[in-house]
């Protein structure tokens, strides 16, 4: 997380956002380090997370995105948000 | 940070000693999001409240700053203001804004898309429906209201919302109430109070790797 400015805003979102598309989209796969990561806002996480698996979707992002160095909270943050997400795709 | 839009006073520690147990009167605006709920999380987190998770704190200043840049049209942004009281256990952040409050963002989107209109209260059970959204943000999902409540009945803590005419409150174990409140506001002022007893405990991270 040392490629984004912060945690809380869109624009911090956008950053990551850019960051884990520009690997995807070269058909790579990522390890996203979560150390020294303060909360999530629900702005960065859907200009973020949000934005990439509205893109790629749940399926195109499987086995792709690694996260290592977490605190259980964060980790439980970007799950529930994705389990939300999932909800609101349906 | 070349744009001025994103140029900001730098925030002073000012009195950072252990015995201080407020974080005086702060002027939000865009740049000052993640700086200043930073700045407080580590203010309790290296004082008062060391070694316990601020994520509830972190989520609440976050989220109402976020509000108040994309939907309140305040003319003077918001203003926050923030105390610890240890006799009472008690972390309170007030925030507020002096804009358009939640019935007039949302009934100004409501107008946009062709549907009527809905009183205060109506407006205010809308604003915490998870996945309701006036899309003033392209990437906003309407998460962002529901995300800090639930935060708060995570910690058996306290919320108290009021907008316009409107007033949501929630108080540790109980349930939710909404009600018309006069006179009206005239834009949106949130109260967390978090009781610090519930708290966790700053978790050590873990060595483990997972895929999404």
């Amino acid at each position: 997380m040392e490629n984004v400015s912060g945690t809380s805003t869109n624009r911090e979102g956008v950053e990551l956002f850019v960051a884990m598309d520009s690997l995807i989209k070269e058909g790579y796969g990522m390890e996203i380090s979560l150390e020294n990561a303060s909360a999530f806002s629900s702005s960065f996480l859907n200009s973020s997370f949000g934005e990439l698996y509205d893109k790629y979707g749940f399926k195109g992002l499987e086995g792709k995105i690694k996260i290592i160095n977490y605190q259980p909270a964060r980790l439980n943050q970007i799950r529930k948000y994705l389990e939300l997400l999932k909800t609101m795709v349906k | 940070m070349s744009n001025p839009e994103y140029i900001c006073d730098q925030i002073s520690e000012g009195n950072s000693s252990s015995k201080t147990t407020y974080l005086k009167l702060w002027k939000v605006d865009a740049c000052q999001i993640y700086p200043y709920t930073i700045y407080a999380v580590r203010f309790y987190g290296n004082n008062s409240l060391s070694g316990q998770n601020l994520d509830a704190l972190n989520i609440g200043l976050a989220e109402d700053f976020n509000n108040i840049v994309d939907h309140s049209q305040s003319a003077v942004s918001g203003y926050v203001i923030t105390q610890y009281y240890p006799q009472k256990s008690q972390l309170i952040t007030s925030i507020c804004d002096f804009g358009v409050g939640i019935s007039g963002k949302i009934n100004a989107y409501k107008m946009s898309v062709g549907e009527p209109p809905v009183a205060d209260m109506g407006a205010l059970k809308l604003a915490m429906e998870v996945g309701y959204s006036t899309k003033t943000v392209p990437h906003n999902k309407g998460l962002g209201l529901p995300n800090v409540i639930s935060t708060i009945k995570d910690l058996n803590s306290s919320i108290k919302i009021i907008s316009n005419g409107a007033m949501y409150m929630f108080e540790n174990e109980g349930v939710g109430l909404i009600k018309a409140v006069e006179p009206n506001f005239g834009g949106t002022l949130i109260v967390i109070k978090i009781n610090t007893n519930n708290l966790p405990p700053e978790g050590p991270l873990s060595g483990n790797e997972l895929y999404l």
